[in-house]
């Protein structure tokens, strides 16, 4: 049996459905072992489904989930030995904190004195030494979110799964349970496996995130992969803003691909080894608003770029986001410094040149 | 604003005219009929016929509320984990007995359980018994018959109190190791226990002031204290103990309510979270 790290728990052309309803299609995925992956999706996308079959909450209609190697579809929940923290963190409310983190360990019959050394250890390790004898509704969210973490980490979980653990928090608190997350992962060594839609946190804690739309698996990668590379103006809209121009005419030229906008030609120098898109298909040039720079219309014709009238400005302290569009209609974001030279002048219905770098245009055919 | 409060001047009248004053007036009874003094208290603290009353009223609504209470967990257990149309169905049931008159309940149990009734009557048929058992007429019948009332307003407080347990509280103990009867007992059953006090509560208080169903389905041979006092006023004349008799029910009752109350908090009887 295959116990390389790269095949921890494998899920095999995994499917699911819910009646006539179509929930998951055909995943394959491998999780490997310590790795921090993220389902990441809209609702309704397909991720939570697998996260409940990965539990053993969920049969799966069709496919395999094996765990080194071995195979654990039809495994009960009980019996897979994975953690997980639910959304609504699901603890026990008529249990204190210590006896909710002492759970995993009373059913497994370990002795009571092990159990406490445990517990009192576990919660020192997640911030609550001293409040093992609270009430659960005593607790603040963060502090509930601790003693879901304690509760499903304290049998030593080869796998955690986590349900949108941090969808209840508020934006600040969101931001510190995010460092305590990653913090844990490292600390405690455990796979784990986040789902979640906010795209912000997926690339603030994976090592990979796993893109979900409309029951399949879109795009698997690094944070950075999925975030610079897209694959589908999907993912590339729903991580982040992206503008998208369709594009035509794409031919290879040396080292570099060469497609037209509205009869101008602009160069792409990123995904060069891809085989060229079908001539009849449609294709689009992805650019992040951030790599797209303003320059007045006297630089037209320089470099990559495309000539938009200004419609909007939204100051964000930080940032200005500038939004404009093409002579056909197009909308054209974009993100500029506030020490921009341009942002003095800037009026609105004038055409200004916005342009980009060969290297941070991506060619995508769906 | 004032004028308002006025329009809520029906439900305390009604309770005054309708239960505080014939409720003042029964104790005036027991305190004066056939004279006055505390003569018919000295009487119920000494005969042993009323003391054994008490003590079988007490002894079957135990009784009652025991099985009454178990049936109607495993009913609600069952409804809890039913699909949309399973629960429909469960709910149907539950509630069907509400609109038949409790007299035509008895009479029916009556045509059962008798001697030549289809119970007995298939038993023997069976060759299980050579002779037909007393299943009416007695403790047994008024036990039956009891259960039977009150197993749905024993299901009402359960299903509310099951309906609150969070399907990923169930979810997160299989999660964490537990098996199916683990997460039923550490974890369904005392998060319902509100909802079985509840029950218990509203099933023994019930139970205590049952009169047609006894009466009808013990014989005679099972009177409880509500029969008690209907014979003592109705039939023996003997107003002055029907009453004292009627004030020791009442007591009864409170007191049942305040421990309850005190138990699990009274906020339970009106539906609201404790």
């Amino acid at each position: 049996m295959s116990v390389s790290p790269e095949h921890f728990v494998d899920l095999l052309q995994l499917g699911k459905s819910y009646g006539e309803t179509r929930a998951l299609s055909d995943l394959t995925l491998h999780i490997k072992r310590g790795e921090f992956l993220t389902l990441l999706g809209p609702s309704g996308s397909g991720k939570s489904t697998t996260l409940m079959m990965l539990a053993g909450f969920e049969q799966p209609s069709e496919g395999r989930i094996l765990c080194n190697g071995q195979d654990i579809t039809g495994l009960p929940a009980d019996q897979r030995n994975f953690g997980v923290v639910f959304q609504g963190y699901a603890l026990f409310p008529h249990m204190t904190v210590a006896q909710n983190i002492a759970y995993p360990l009373k059913v497994r019959k370990v002795a009571q004195a092990d159990i406490n050394e445990r517990v009192g250890r576990m919660l020192e390790r997640v911030g609550l030494a001293g409040k093992g004898g609270r009430n659960i509704k005593q607790l603040s969210g963060g502090q509930q979110q601790r003693v879901a973490l304690a509760r499903a980490l304290i049998f030593e979980p080869p796998l955690l799964l986590l349900d949108e653990p941090l969808s209840a928090l508020d934006r600040r608190l969101r931001q510190e349970m995010q460092v305590e997350l990653a913090r844990m992962h490292k600390e405690f060594g455990t796979t784990f496996v986040f789902v979640t839609h906010d795209q912000e946190e997926a690339l603030a804690l994976s090592d990979r995130v796993a893109v979900f739309n409309h029951g399949r698996l879109e795009q698997l990668g690094t944070p950075q992969e999925v975030y610079e590379r897209p694959g589908s103006r999907f993912v590339a809209n729903f991580l982040g803003d992206t503008n998208l121009l369709s594009v035509g005419d794409i031919s290879r030229r040396d080292d570099a691909l060469v497609c037209s906008y509205q009869s101008r030609p602009l160069w792409i120098t990123q995904g060069v080894q891809q085989p060229l898109p079908a001539a009849d298909g449609q294709s689009w040039l992805a650019i992040r608003p951030e790599h797209v720079d303003l320059q007045p219309l006297a630089q037209a014709g320089n470099g990559n770029g495309v000539v938009a009238q200004m419609q909007h400005l939204t100051y964000l302290g930080t940032h200005v986001n500038v939004d404009l569009r093409t002579p056909d209609a197009q909308p054209i974001a974009l993100r500029i410094p506030v020490s921009h030279p341009l942002l003095n002048s800037l009026e609105p219905g004038q055409p200004y040149w916005c342009s980009w770098s060969k290297e941070h245009g991506h060619l995508l055919t769906h | 604003m004032r004028i308002y409060a006025l329009l809520i001047l029906p439900l305390p009248l009604l309770i005054v005219v309708g239960y505080l004053l014939p409720t003042l007036g029964v104790l005036g009874w027991s305190l004066s009929l056939p004279k006055v003094g505390l003569q018919n208290y000295a009487t119920i603290l000494d005969s042993a016929a009323i003391q054994t009353v008490i003590w079988r009223t007490l002894r079957i609504c135990l009784l009652t509320t025991v099985i009454s209470v178990a049936i109607a967990y495993l009913i609600a257990f069952r409804w809890r984990f039913a699909s949309a149309r399973g629960r429909l169905l469960i709910e149907l049931f539950v509630l069907l007995p509400f609109w038949l008159s409790m007299l035509i309940r008895a009479f029916a149990w009556l045509v059962l359980l008798r001697n030549d009734g289809l119970v007995n009557q298939s038993l023997m048929g069976l060759g299980l018994v050579d002779e037909p058992l007393a299943l009416v007429r007695n403790e047994l019948g008024a036990l039956i018959g009891m259960v039977h009332f009150m197993v749905p307003y024993a299901v009402l407080p359960l299903l509310s109190s099951m309906r609150q347990v969070d399907d990923s509280l169930l979810r997160a103990s299989s999660s964490l190791g537990a098996g199916r009867w683990q997460t039923l007992r550490e974890v369904f059953l005392p998060l319902t226990l509100p909802g079985v006090a509840a029950a218990s509560a509203t099933v023994f208080v019930f139970s205590l002031g049952c009169f047609v169903t006894p009466a009808l389905l013990g014989g005679g041979k099972a009177a409880m204290l509500a029969e008690s006092i209907y014979i003592q006023m109705f039939q023996l004349s003997n107003w002055g103990l029907g009453a004292a008799l009627s004030i020791v029910l009442m007591a009864m009752v409170a007191v049942c309510a305040v421990v309850f109350g005190k138990l699990v908090g009274f906020g339970r009887f009106t539906g609201r979270q404790a």
